[in-house]
């Protein structure tokens, strides 16, 4: 499977699972934990009747016909299915040398997929850049990763893009990537962390990768004037006497998004451009003790 | 170039450096860049003030600092300079009937006069001498207009410098020429036509001057006198005005006689200092005499006794000093020195020649025989002109300057 300059970031992340937070839907059986229980629509196979085993998993029809013992073992682990939204504003463009927060994004994008698909999970990307939407629908084929190297590969990044359109039609699980400088006028009931609530209370999974840039966290100490690429018209001069300011407000404005996040059920972190992937992305999958048992 | 205002052109020097220390403290905008969480940084002013090694827009820098300095130095004065050391000479010559030879007293004077300069004459023909005042006047005028273009300028009188032609007002017109003047003396006309004495024309018998004209020696150079005891007439004005004589109108005296004193004063007055003026203390009837004129005698009270006015190519000489008709007043000496200068020719005569030691003085030759022409310019069309080209620059270079800033604002 050609997936071009990846093939180090999924030979690293080989054999790293991703359960669900949380018990999926019932449907074909996969690495995670099902919420139905009893009998179970699809028979996998007998086994012979334990001391304790529950009597009422017997298979009756059998005992008549065979005279022996047997239940009848039901599949309790099914498939999830994994969307990544993956944000491709002119803002994820930076730096401009490097491109390290798209870069990022591709990257995380590209492991967890992998990680998902090794699971079974059927996985697909919606790339918004700008007014432009690239979908791939979740699939298993053993080409779906390939595909999504493609199509994250051609993708520029560009324009103002609106992610919570992309939400709304997600999988089961949604992972939006994103560095979250969303339309700062938009309304709150229209925002991406409303949107992933809402993803979240009709079952589904919802993750929020902030992709920030160390750039960003930390600016040169030449002065500037600031420039933001999705508005010409925002300009501020970035110089010593407004350097503190800024660093607290982009500081409060970060711990407000993780609690806004962390408040509304979503899996929050947050990740920094110059981090290994691999590592970032065995911290994202990590089980939630209590979220796994819910 | 010369500056008369220096001063002015270096508050101009100054300025302009204050121009290009400005051009080193800019004020610069950083430069623009690229930053996705630009709406976390503060609002705040975008330019600050640094200070830079070189200075900034340099051909902004040049057309400032030229605009000022051309604007300073057509606001100094500017005169154009000379193309090389220049002594122009203002030559006033007295061609009045006191010059024995005008011919020759012109040839001196054109002989001294130089190029650029002025060949000024004063005291007309039919004058009975030149004054100097009038000539300092318009001498000094006159070296103010050629003192453009030349290094000094140089005074220079040819005159026969008589105590006549001297007034009041000429010692303090001298003075206000800050240099050494030339003085070119040339001879005096001197009458020798030995003639009668003075013509009476009066209704007495025995009018009380007559002894006294009859005591009178013979002058040597008098042109010809009447006294008229009484109001002149046409036929005695027409006399005076063809023959150039003195026409003396002396009135009989009528009313009170007064004790009273004439001094006999007059522009010789101050030339010949430590001659004694003639003084008559007598019972005198003061008569009116008209302000106007040159006065040659007055009252101890200081009003005019004795008046001069020139009349065609002679003069009338009204004597306001009523002699008593009986007695021997007229008789005694004081009287006949009173009466001599009264029969003089036309201007009081041309006035005694001023001793050398006076002539020097006057001459102030331990002054600096030119003056520098700086001195002597006032503001004439010649500097304004010079100005105006100045300023005409400074315009052109500041409109240059706008359309470069409005170039680099775009």
């Amino acid at each position: 499977m050609a997936v071009g300059p990846y093939g180090a970031l999924l030979d690293a992340v080989r054999g790293v699972r991703w359960p669900a937070r949380r018990p999926v839907p019932g449907g074909a059986p996969g690495a995670h934990q099902a919420r139905s229980r009893g009998v179970a629509p699809e028979f996998a196979e007998y086994r012979p009747y334990r001391q304790g085993d529950d009597p009422r998993r017997l298979d009756w029809k059998l005992l008549a016909r065979s005279d022996r013992a047997f239940i009848r073992l039901a599949p309790d682990h099914a498939i999830l299915g994994t969307t990544f939204v993956v944000d491709a504003s002119a803002s994820m463009a930076f730096p401009e040398a490097t491109l390290a927060k798209w870069q990022l994004a591709k990257r995380l994008t590209i492991a967890l997929a992998a990680i998902a698909h090794a699971s079974a999970d059927p996985v697909g990307v919606t790339i918004v850049a700008g007014d432009e939407t690239v979908r791939l629908e979740p699939r298993t084929r053993s080409g779906v990763l390939a595909a999504i190297a493609r199509t994250l590969d051609a993708v520029t990044p560009h324009g103002a893009s609106d992610l919570t359109a992309a939400i709304t039609s997600s999988a089961a699980r949604c992972v939006v990537i994103s560095d979250g400088l969303w339309a700062p006028d938009a309304a709150p009931s229209r925002s991406v962390i409303a949107a992933l609530a809402r993803h979240r209370a009709r079952g589904g999974e919802s993750h929020l990768l902030h992709v920030v840039s160390r750039a960003e966290l930390e600016p040169d100490d030449d002065a500037i004037m600031a420039t933001d690429p999705e508005d010409a018209r925002l300009e501020r001069p970035l110089v010593p006497e407004t350097r503190e300011g800024y660093r607290a407000a982009f500081d409060e404005w970060r711990a407000a998004l993780a609690s806004r996040a962390r408040a509304d059920g979503l899996a929050y972190a947050e990740v920094v451009d110059d981090a290994p992937v691999e590592v970032l992305v065995r911290r994202l999958v990590a089980p939630v003790g209590a979220e796994a048992r819910r | 170039m010369t500056l008369l205002a220096p001063s002015v052109f270096a508050l101009g020097v100054a300025l302009a450096l204050v121009v290009v220390a400005l051009h080193f403290l800019v004020t610069r905008r950083p430069p623009a860049r690229l930053l996705p969480t630009a709406r976390f940084v503060p609002v705040a002013e975008a330019r600050a003030v640094s200070r830079a090694s070189r200075p900034s827009d340099v051909a902004l820098l040049v057309l400032r600092v030229l605009a000022v300095l051309l604007i300073a130095a057509a606001f100094a004065r500017p005169i154009p300079d000379a193309p090389g050391p220049t002594v122009r000479s203002v030559v006033l010559v007295d061609m009045s009937r006191a010059v024995a030879d005008t011919v020759a007293a012109l040839d001196s004077a054109r002989a001294r006069s130089t190029e650029g300069g002025a060949l000024l004459r004063f005291g007309s023909g039919d004058a009975a001498r030149g004054s100097l005042s009038a000539a300092l006047v318009r001498g000094q005028r006159e070296a103010a207009r050629v003192a453009r273009g030349a290094d000094s300028v140089k005074l220079v009188v040819v005159a026969p410098f008589t105590s006549a032609q001297f007034d009041a007002a000429t010692l303090a017109l001298r003075a206000a020429w800050p240099g050494a003047i030339t003085l070119v003396r040339v001879p005096m006309r001197v009458d020798t036509a030995v003639g009668a004495a003075a013509q009476l024309v009066t209704t007495l018998a025995d009018d009380p001057i007559a002894p006294a004209l009859r005591a009178l020696p013979l002058r040597r150079g008098a042109q010809a006198v009447r006294i008229v005891r009484g109001r002149a007439s046409a036929g005695d004005s027409i006399w005076a005005r063809t023959t150039g004589g003195a026409l003396v109108e002396w009135p009989l005296s009528e009313g009170d006689a007064r004790a009273d004193g004439v001094v006999l004063t007059g522009a010789a007055s101050r030339a010949t200092a430590g001659a004694a003026p003639a003084t008559l203390i007598a019972p005198l009837v003061r008569l009116p005499v008209p302000s106007a004129g040159l006065v040659s005698a007055r009252w101890r009270d200081g009003a005019p006794a004795v008046t001069e006015d020139a009349l065609g190519t002679g003069c009338i000489r009204h004597v306001g000093v009523g002699l008593p008709l009986a007695g021997d007043l007229t008789l005694r000496e004081p009287f006949v020195r009173f009466l001599a200068p009264l029969l003089a020719p036309c201007g009081m005569g041309a006035g005694t020649l001023l001793p050398d030691s006076a002539l020097t003085a006057f001459a102030a030759s331990d002054r600096a025989a030119g003056v520098a022409a700086p001195l002597l310019v006032s503001a004439t069309s010649g500097e304004t002109r010079l100005a105006a080209w100045l300023l005409l620059f400074a315009m052109a270079c500041l409109l240059g300057e706008w359309v470069l800033r409005a170039r680099r604002a775009r």
